[in-house]
């Protein structure tokens, strides 16, 4: 009994051993890419190992650091103000919507639910953030119209859902309110819901672009994934321009470069991302409580 | 069930009432306007004296950021303020964000009085329908008397819609016109010469090229661009709309058609031409997909390209990609509307404004010192000039706009130390000698045929392999015509021709 | 089993109690309901742009009614028939592969005895969806290309035949779902795995007392205490069926015009005709479309659903 146990074991780790490296694969291809010689690519095509060894892409993405690292730490800022608030705010909103005597519960979920299938567009939208609430060209137009994402609203629900009852319930006889339930058990009970949407959160402004290409005209406030992408474009534009320009652009890697950018951006993402399973464990150990 | 529907409909009564409260808004600034205008006319017309507050103008600036902008601006204003009572703001957006800021702009309504437009790049025609851009003519005739006479009178023909000018054009090349760009070195050893040439004797060169230089892509095609990759065998139309392929036969202004390029013995032989090459390897073989061929051009590793003939044209794509060119013509400079639509300044319709706007154009077009500042920067600052009169930029020194040919008129500017001295010169004696399109002035209004165009764009992005030879024109070329007549080309190419008599009537 | 226990406890029944304490849950929503109605709700005034014809100088609500025209295109398109057909397909496929594959490996992972183990295999299962689709086009390309790619590659290096991909259009319903799991399984694998951590223990060890086998214990215990999270996750993504994720439409086929017959969207398709008319109100009119649409079908899904079990219902 024990070995076969042991050697299902085994074959389970073969197997996602072998998943786990099939889906890094074109990473590897990323990585080896971005530190190759560009004039071997263009001859000798993409490799799964590096052709030659070349920086220079690397060096034209950090070739005015101030910069980047200034939307390091504005990216950074961002997203985190994003997740904690957003994790809270979300929470807040479905504790009330798991609860079964809550009477606005059918109302309040519709109307969360609706915003996922209808949105006004972009252009009212633009409007309203710009002209109504004069959120232009502040870290707030990152922050506050992201905070609520019905999805996880409702991923939280169902999880506050499967939190026996009789946890709560022992405490309202004792007299505690649902501020006090909320904050005292809901919460720590519910560590492996709330890492995982503060993890999606993360990721999810980790790498926007679009907020500040539309609303951010301050260079002390473009997000990282924007001005990479800016980078990119105006590389391509120069190339592109119906100009008598005379810039020399033959220096610039441009296949090199964009893969460059995509390690630039998603590799302090992946440093972050064991930090967070750290939470996850924890949080799962705690999570089985008997019920 | 129904506790559902009453939130549901409370939801919707919600969002009307919004709309409504925002409603009263907009329609209040709509109602505005014309009153606006009035006082701003009377306004306008006292302004010389220049007693009251001086104006804010915002021009959204075609560029990246300049750390030393308010340097440069401080000396702007210096001349502007004494002579129209407005002080310049600039706004630096990138031409990389340049078509989506302007459009969200436009679109909500937003402060600010000049703007870039093309029909490349925040879309001249499109603004205008809309309602986005300022008629000019009534402006240029109250408040300005040199405006007129300083920019030539085909370029502000090609930039009439309706009639009506709704921007002021930029003056650089306006001639369109193909050529072909060689590498230097092969072109020599393979033998290939002349001051014009064609596609007979490009398939020479390609087959020699091909067998001698393994390494090489002989020749580069871009099945997203229409335009340029027939050029050579379009040489006898004008290209009016290369979504559509709609085009008019040059030289004939007499008796003007619309015909769709498409159904051209011409175009039928390239695709054939074409397909050809790309079986016999003269064209890449991943053409279809490869997307972005830059990074090959300037390593090297394409032989052949086409781009437009222009005076230190070679000159300045060698510099640019830092391999030798050679250029060979295969087409006469024409004046087209396109050319001339390639890069103007407008100004917003809700701009409040609009006369010290026109007169800051004015000034912009006439006053060679503003112009260069704002092209260029401060001179010994930001660039110093050389003997030739021709100029260098100083790294670093916190203006470098690069937008000298979208601001104004180039010819009032410098050339780069490095380019032809008097490559400035050429261009314009080519703009002015070059023949003039019957169709000048001609521009087009798909409001009619909206949903046929949309039609007809989806077919042409499914068919355009077959201009880069990977797709067969024995099996698809009947099938694409006919999907283009199922999708209204009648339609589009009947509603182009009453367009067209109805322009040729008003000339 | 543990939802019967939950529903025999009934709230405490004291007036005064739930009247405060129903107090104190609304004012928990204020906060949430107030961002939503700002960012979402205000912005919705603009779905009038659907029936108007939009002009910058006239504004929202100036501009011209101009009934149902600006559907009319829509319907009028040949390709209508196709673009609906592909986006409802593809993400049928999406859905059905992507619930089968995340719930097949958050029962490996669960399954998994080593922590660290675990712990490896979830990062590399979640770093794809680091990757926006910009940068996954290229990957694929570099992984597909004609020319040069590294599939091409080690094809002709066993002794086949280069394949041009981008000129296949069958291949590419495999190649996107593909892309899509490798994208997505990782996440949606994680959020199964979360909820499968909250299962009774106790469960385990009365079957292993039981001496239930793997599989009986994953199709009595393990699925049914995933069905609320599987059913709901559906639901919400049936919501969006109408919708195409225009980022691997578009970028990861690089808008190759002979694929169109296998990934031409509804999404792709508006946007390039906004890249060539530029109507506003086109774009309006069918993203409106498509959010009826949608909600009707989670109406329908919905319903269907809470006369199956009211527990799995959205609401």
């Amino acid at each position: 009994m024990k070995k076969k146990h042991k050697n299902r074991q085994i074959g389970l780790i073969l197997f996602l051993t072998i998943l786990s490296v099939l889906i890094a694969l074109p990473f590897l291809i990323l990585v080896s890419i971005s530190l190759s010689e560009e004039e071997r690519i263009l001859s000798e095509g993409y490799g799964l190992l590096p052709r030659g060894l070349d920086f220079s892409a690397y060096e034209f993405v950090f070739k005015n650091p101030a910069s980047i690292l200034q939307a390091y730490a504005v990216t950074a800022e961002f997203s985190v103000i994003t997740m904690v608030l957003s994790v809270l705010l979300m929470a807040l909103l479905a504790y009330p919507l798991s609860r079964r005597e809550f009477k606005g519960k059918k109302g309040i979920s519709l109307y969360i639910y609706f915003t996922m299938l209808f949105s006004g567009g972009l252009v009212p939208t633009y409007m309203v953030i710009t002209q109504f609430l004069h959120l232009g060209d502040t870290i707030w137009v990152y922050i506050l119209p992201s905070l609520i994402s019905p999805w996880y609203v409702f991923m939280m629900r169902t999880f506050f859902q499967g939190i026996p009852n009789e946890i709560s319930e022992s405490a309202r006889i004792d007299g505690a309110g649902h501020y006090t339930i909320f904050f005292r058990m809901i919460l720590p009970l519910s560590k492996p819901v709330l890492a995982t949407v503060a993890l999606f959160m993360f990721l999810a402004k980790w790498n926007d672009w679009y907020t500040a290409m539309l609303y951010i005209n301050k260079e002390s406030l473009v997000s990282l994934q924007y001005m990479l992408q800016r980078i990119m474009d105006n590389i391509k534009l120069l190339q592109e321009m119906p100009s008598g320009m005379t810039v020399n652009i033959a220096e610039i890697p441009s296949e090199t470069i964009r893969m460059a950018m995509a390690v630039v951006v998603a590799g302090p993402a992946l440093l972050v991302f064991p930090f967070f399973q750290k939470y996850f464990v924890k949080g799962l150990t705690v999570g089985s409580v008997k019920g | 069930m129904k506790k559902q529907r009453k939130a549901l409909s409370l939801l919707l009564a919600g969002a009307m009432a919004v709309s409504l409260l925002a409603g009263c808004g907009d329609g209040g600034n709509a109602n505005e306007d014309p009153e606006k205008e009035n006082t701003e006319n009377n306004e306008g017309e006292d302004s010389e004296n220049g007693d009251e507050e001086p104006v804010v103008l915002k021009w959204v600036f075609p560029a990246g950021e300049q750390e030393d902008a308010a340097s440069v601006l401080e000396k702007v204003n210096e001349i502007i303020e004494p002579k129209i009572g407005a002080t310049l703001e600039l706004e630096f957006v990138e031409f990389g964000a340049y078509a989506d800021k302007l459009n969200m702009y436009m679109s909500s309504g937003a402060d600010f009085d000049l703007c870039y437009t093309s029909n490349w790049c925040n879309d001249y025609v499109q603004a205008v329908a809309k309602g986005g851009l300022y008629p000019l003519d009534e402006l240029i005739e109250n408040n300005t008397t040199l405006l007129k006479d300083a920019i030539p009178e085909y370029a502000w023909e090609g930039t009439k819609i309706g009639g009506e000018i709704y921007a002021v054009p930029n003056i650089q090349i306006m001639t369109t016109g193909n050529a072909y760009y060689i590498l230097k070195d092969v072109a020599e050893k393979y033998g290939f010469e002349g001051e014009t040439a064609d596609p007979e004797m490009m398939e020479a060169f390609l087959e020699k090229v091909k067998a001698g230089e393994a390494d090489l892509i002989p020749y580069l095609v871009d099945a997203g661009n229409f335009a340029d990759t027939l050029s050579p065998w379009l040489t006898d139309y004008e290209v009016l709309d290369s979504t559509l392929g709609i085009g008019v036969k040059e030289g004939s202004s007499e008796d003007v058609t619309a015909c769709v390029l498409y159904e051209t013995e011409e175009f039928k032989d390239a695709i054939a031409t074409l397909r050809d090459w790309y079986q016999k390897g003269y064209i890449r073989e991943d053409v279809a997909s490869v997307g972005d061929q830059q990074a090959d051009l300037n390593s090297g590793r394409i032989a052949v390209y086409i781009s437009r003939n222009k005076p230190g044209g070679a000159a300045s794509d060698s510099a640019m990609r830092g391999q030798e060119f050679i250029m060979v013509p295969f087409e006469t400079p024409l004046v087209t509307t396109g050319g001339i639509l390639s890069t103007m300044t407008g100004i917003n319709k809700n701009s409040e404004h609009p006369e010290k706007a026109i007169q800051f154009l004015e000034l912009l077009f006439t006053d060679q010192e503003l112009y260069r500042l704002l092209a260029y920067g401060i001179e010994g600052t930001h660039y110093t000039t050389d003997e030739n009169g021709q100029i260098t930029y100083i790294e670093n020194s916190g203006y470098k706009t690069d937008a000298d040919w979208a601001i104004g008129n180039t010819f009032m500017g410098y050339s780069l130390a490095g380019q032809e001295v008097d490559v400035l010169e050429q261009t314009e004696a080519m703009n002015d000698s070059a023949t003039k399109s019957p169709v000048l002035g001609f521009t087009f209004d798909a409001s009619n045929i909206q949903s046929e165009y949309a039609q007809i764009a989806s077919v042409v992005a499914e068919y355009n392999l077959l201009w880069a030879g990977t797709l067969d024109p024995e099996e698809s070329y009947d099938e694409f015509i006919e999907k283009l007549y199922s999708a209204g080309m009648q339609t589009v190419v009947d509603e182009y021709n009453r367009q067209i008599q109805e322009f040729m009537a008003t000339k | 089993m543990r939802v019967k226990k939950d529903r025999a406890i009934k709230p405490s029944g004291r007036k005064g109690f739930a009247r405060k304490s129903s107090w104190q849950l609304y004012s928990m929503c204020a906060i949430p309901v107030i961002l939503v109605f700002l960012f979402n709700y205000l912005p919705m005034g603009g779905l009038v742009l659907a029936f108007k014809d939009y002009r910058y100088d006239k504004g929202i609500f100036g501009s011209d009614w101009v009934g149902l025209k600006n559907f009319k295109f829509f319907f009028e398109t040949d390709t209508f028939s196709r673009i609906t057909f592909n986006t409802l397909f593809m993400n049928f496929l999406f859905i059905v592969t992507g619930v089968a594959c995340s719930v097949g490996l958050a029962i490996l992972l669960f399954e998994l005895r080593s922590r660290r183990a675990t712990k490896v295999f979830q990062t590399a299962l979640i770093v794809p969806n680091f990757i926006s689709w910009v940068i996954a086009a290229y990957m694929v390309f570099a992984l597909l290309s004609p020319r040069n790619g590294v599939l091409n590659v080690i094809i002709e290096q066993l002794g086949g035949q280069k394949i041009d991909w981008y000129s296949k259009p069958e291949a590419w319903i495999v190649i996107l779902t593909i892309c899509n799991l490798w994208k997505n399984v990782g996440i949606d694998s994680v959020v199964y795995y979360a909820s499968l951590m909250g299962v009774d223990m106790a469960l385990f060890e009365a079957a292993d007392i039981d001496g239930a086998t793997k599989w009986q214990k994953i199709k009595y215990i393990i699925i049914p205490s995933l069905g609320p999270v599987i059913s709901i996750l559906t639901i919400l993504k049936i919501g969006n069926i109408f919708r195409a994720d225009f980022g691997l439409f578009y970028n990861v086929t690089r808008n190759v015009g002979t694929l169109y017959q296998t990934t031409d969207v509804i999404d792709t398709y508006i946007y390039r005709t906004m890249q060539s008319v530029g109507n506003m109100g086109m774009s309006s009119a069918v993203g409106l479309l498509q959010s009826i649409v949608g909600f009707i079908l989670v109406m329908i899904t919905n319903y269907v659903t809470k006369k199956i079990d009211p527990d799995r219902a959205l609401y």
